[in-house]
């Protein structure tokens, strides 16, 4: 028997359609604007960036990430000893979302030195992470630095910035703007806190004296 | 900036609100005093070396709370902007041995020291709303503003074709719009600076007391050290019960801070945001972005509350104290400085005599 919907379901559904029919000819005729990252002279502009890598797992069967479980298990001390090495990171966690394998992290500096860092110092451990990941980059990826730097950004989750507006300067335009950008992307970082914002790694671990 | 010009001024503030009351605030005037301390850490004061942290554990402070517009209602009716206007006196406040009639007659409200409120030399008036940011930078553009956001003479019909055509470019549907709002997003369109600011007020909420919403001082203060140098900074209250809102689309947000303020003590944290190389320290409407460090400057502690509506306290955001000023080029902050020095003795004329600028206006 199928269950009758209120009004409101009703209006509801009837959004959802409608706004996906127009999401399309919007996407066509006025795409969103591609977000420009531009160097800035303000220090703390370039600390505390986020990185929120979205992987899709090539199987997820119990079994496989119970052996996914395993090899980051067997790379914690060479994640740690290489994390440690790189200097910039704040924080780092991998997770198993639904269908995702996820690396979140907090990092200082800007994506493609923080990723170089990271081949140079943790890339076999990233060689035995990607083995579970579906359409992986070109492997080894310390022979392929430039296509891992590249797969990296593409599976980046996009990042709506901190102030709204900075989306799209014109008010009347704002939602449709976020509505693009939502349709096109299926992983997105809506926003961050930070504790002690516009301090590096490197200075928190000056000052609470704990050494380097 | 001339009388003239701030006359000019008030009466097109006043102009977008048509309940406006002669003898009011021309915005903000609706608002409740409450009276307390603050207590300024060491980062404070390493951060300034103006005397008003640096020589007292504690300063007596002075706040009143407000509504954002120019109508003085008795009660709060929907969601909208609110302010925060903290003077921290320059002296402390002298308990008088005992409250007569006679000192209630000389305006000693809650029997002490009368005429303290009015003694502004080395205070600090912090005047903040919960907006981020101003509308604009300069005050031509102000003028603008303005004139866009006055209501028109009679309620316009919305056309019936309007509705689906937002629908269409996928507007965002306003179910609370108030007249004037078509002529304020007209100018966004025309002037982007002003978007930061206006998707804020758009997006408020009815919060749920003025002690539950977060204050912003939108100029940039130029804070000198005792070590020599200077920082740019700007402020925020921030409540330390939490910013809360209530889905009640009405209240009457002055009865409801002083039946909070006669149970508990309100409590408010003063942060400053530090700006950075590139960061625009003359435009107060132009946000800084989020990842500037924070700094903590001190607890503010309210637990005076009488219901007065402080409508003879004069604030002024120009009452700087020694070490403490703002940028030559932030335009608007220094048009305030007449605006708000005429706007008082308007009130003050209006109060003591009925008649004034608010009779011809």
């Amino acid at each position: 028997m199928v269950p009758k919907l209120s009004s409101k379901g009703t209006r509801e559904i009837t959004d959802e359609v409608l706004v996906w029919f127009l999401l399309r000819i919007w996407d066509r005729f006025q795409p969103p604007r591609a977000p420009s990252w531009t160097a800035s002279p303000a220090p703390s502009d370039n600390l505390q960036r986020t990185m929120n890598l979205i992987m899709p797992l090539r199987r997820r069967h119990v079994l496989r990430r119970g052996e996914l479980l395993r090899d980051l298990s067997e790379a914690t001390d060479m994640l740690t000893v290489g994390l440690n090495n790189v200097g910039t990171v704040h924080f780092a966690r991998f997770l198993v979302v639904g269908r995702h394998l996820c690396m979140i992290s907090v990092y200082d500096g800007e994506l493609s030195g923080y990723i170089r860092d990271f081949i140079g110092t943790i890339g076999q451990a990233f060689e035995m992470v990607m083995k579970h990941v579906k359409d992986p980059p070109p492997r080894p990826v310390s022979e392929h630095p430039d296509e891992f730097i590249a797969w990296v950004a593409a599976h980046d989750a996009f990042q709506f910035p901190d102030e709204r507006t900075d989306l799209y300067p014109e008010l009347g335009r704002l939602r449709r703007e976020a509505l693009l950008v939502l349709r096109r992307n299926p992983h997105v970082q809506l926003g961050v806190y930070r504790c002690y914002p516009g301090y590096s790694a490197a200075q928190v671990r000056e000052s609470l004296e704990i050494g380097w | 900036m001339t009388e003239e010009s701030a006359a000019d001024l008030i009466r097109g503030i006043c102009r977008v609100f048509p309940h406006h009351r002669p003898g009011t605030r021309p915005i903000h005037s609706y608002g409740v005093v409450a009276r307390g301390r603050f207590q300024p850490n060491e980062v404070a004061r390493r951060l300034t070396a103006a005397p008003l942290f640096m020589n007292h554990p504690e300063v007596d402070v002075t706040v009143r709370f407000s509504n954002g517009t120019g109508n003085a209602g008795s009660s709060h009716a929907g969601p909208s902007v609110q302010g925060m206007a903290a003077r921290f006196h320059s002296r402390p406040r002298r308990p008088m041995p005992e409250r007569s009639d006679a000192r209630r007659r000389a305006g000693d409200r809650d029997g002490r020291d009368p005429g303290w409120d009015d003694v502004t030399d080395g205070c600090f008036d912090l005047v903040a709303t919960t907006l981020p940011v101003f509308y604009v930078r300069r005050l031509a553009t102000f003028r603008d503003f303005l004139a866009a956001a006055e209501p028109p003479d009679r309620p316009l019909r919305r056309p019936w074709w309007r509705t689906p055509l937002d629908r269409m470019n996928l507007r965002a549907p306003r179910e609370d719009a108030h007249p004037g709002d078509e002529g304020v997003v007209a100018f966004a369109a025309k002037h982007p600076e002003a978007c930061p600011a206006l998707a804020a007020q758009f997006g408020a909420k009815m919060p749920e007391s003025f002690a539950t919403r977060s204050y912003h001082a939108a100029h940039a203060f130029r804070l000198a050290h005792a070590a020599g140098g200077h920082r740019h900074v700007r402020f925020v209250w921030e409540p330390v019960a939490g910013v809360r809102f209530t889905s009640t689309k009405a209240i009457d947000l002055r009865a409801e801070l002083t039946e909070r303020g006669r149970r508990e003590d309100i409590h408010f944290v003063l942060r400053a945001t530090v700006a950075e190389q590139g960061d625009d320290i003359a435009d107060p409407a132009r946000p800084w972005p989020k990842g500037r460090r924070r700094l903590v400057l001190g607890l503010l502690t309210l637990n005076g509350f009488t219901g007065d509506d402080g409508e003879d306290l004069e604030f002024n955001p120009h009452h700087l104290p020694n070490g403490i000023d703002v940028d030559q080029r932030d335009e608007l902050f220094h048009v305030r400085n007449q605006v708000y020095a005429t706007s008082a003795r308007w009130r003050k004329a209006q109060r003591t005599s009925g008649g004034g600028e608010w009779s011809r206006s």
